[in-house]
């Protein structure tokens, strides 16, 4: 089941009434879309304010979407309108028009990159975490540390990587998964204490 | 299961085993969170500088007091049913197929009329160009070598 597959089984399940469904899909793009947001809104938690009512109107446009493109593809552009709206409700536009092509190739008309002014703890968060994963990417015996790097940065499917690795697939998956495991241990005090104070 | 999600996110996990994985992690809060902690390491590791952002809980609170979505199911037929729908269609022209080849194989013997006892009363070539009809059309059909064929008691059509 293709990613596009597993988005359109979940957008199916949030349609017939399963708002747990829509919650898997806030889990895995809300950082993909902040990241998109923050090409043309600077400030940190307005942000986060613009990812959040992003989804709701993409909930609430759910009964539309018929699957004609990506689901991310669809948010992506849900998310570029309300950021235009929050921008010129208060006012503000965006500093210079540019062109963002996203995985599928669309072309999304976009302001230029615009530095972070993330808050200092927002910041911090962030620093926090890629330092914590990137020592933890470190840390993993060899095996383990190729394989989840060539199917997170490189993209590689797990036949290619078993090609790559020399290797069953079935290894491949289970490295990806025990490296997956390992660097989610070193996360977890991390994201336990932001949870705490913060979310 | 976290094994399956994994693979799952990769878009290794095919059939039932995926359906299954996706309804337990609907179901299951703590795989809502492994869920959540995978992507996050992807994220980080493709240096997404918006890591820490987590509006999950902000949503999931409003949703509570939106009214339920319902969309009508109609754009997407079940796979099931497309799976059936393609099936069908492949067996219809395997069929087709082998009719048409089978007709085509008795180029220049009797017919599978004939050989099922049907009387066949004459098989002659075009080529005589005796009927203007086919002749001015034999240039259009696959097989070039076109005939005429007539049943019943010599009756020509």
């Amino acid at each position: 089941m293709s990613d596009r597959d597993i988005d359109q089984q979940l957008v199916e399940r949030a349609q017939r009434g399963e708002k747990r469904a829509f919650d898997l899909l806030v889990a895995k793009y809300q950082r993909r879309l902040a990241r998109l947001l923050s090409r043309f809104i600077r400030d940190g938690s307005d942000i986060e304010d613009v990812t959040q009512e992003a989804f709701i109107k993409a909930y609430r446009a759910l009964p539309s979407f018929r699957g004609e493109s990506a689901f991310y593809t669809w948010l992506y552009r849900i998310g570029i309108n309300t950021a235009k709206n929050f921008l010129s409700s208060a006012g503000r536009r965006p500093v210079v028009n540019s062109e963002f092509e996203d995985e599928d190739g669309e072309s999304f008309d976009l302001a230029s990159q615009v530095p972070d002014m993330n808050t200092p703890e927002t910041e911090l968060m962030n620093k926090e975490i890629v330092t914590t994963v990137n020592a933890a990417v470190q840390a993993l015996p060899e095996e383990l540390r190729t394989a989840i790097s060539l199917r997170e940065m490189d993209g590689l499917s797990y036949e290619e990587i078993a090609q790559v690795m020399n290797c069953p697939i079935g290894t491949v998956r289970s490295r990806i998964f025990r490296a997956r495991e390992a660097i989610a241990a070193e996360l977890r005090p991390l994201l336990d204490t932001a949870k705490n104070r913060r979310w | 299961m976290k094994e399956k999600l994994s693979a799952l996110m990769d878009g290794e996990l095919d059939g039932q085993h995926a359906q299954r994985a996706i309804n337990a992690i609907a179901d299951e809060e703590e795989l809502k969170q492994v869920w959540d902690a995978y992507h996050m390491i992807g994220d980080a590791m493709r240096a997404n500088s918006h890591v820490a952002v987590n509006v999950r809980q902000q949503v999931a609170e409003r949703l509570a007091n939106e009214p339920t979505v319902l969309a009508p199911r109609r754009w997407f037929a079940p796979v099931r049913t497309r799976r059936a729908g393609a099936v069908a269609l492949a067996a219809s022209v395997s069929f087709a197929a082998v009719v048409g080849w089978q007709q085509l194989s008795h180029g220049n013997g009797a017919s599978v009329m004939a050989d099922r006892g049907v009387p066949v009363a004459a098989l002659q070539p075009v080529q005589q160009h005796d009927d203007l009809y086919l002749a001015a059309h034999q240039e259009m059909t696959a097989d070039q070598s076109v005939y005429k064929v007539s049943y019943g008691n010599g009756v020509r059509h």
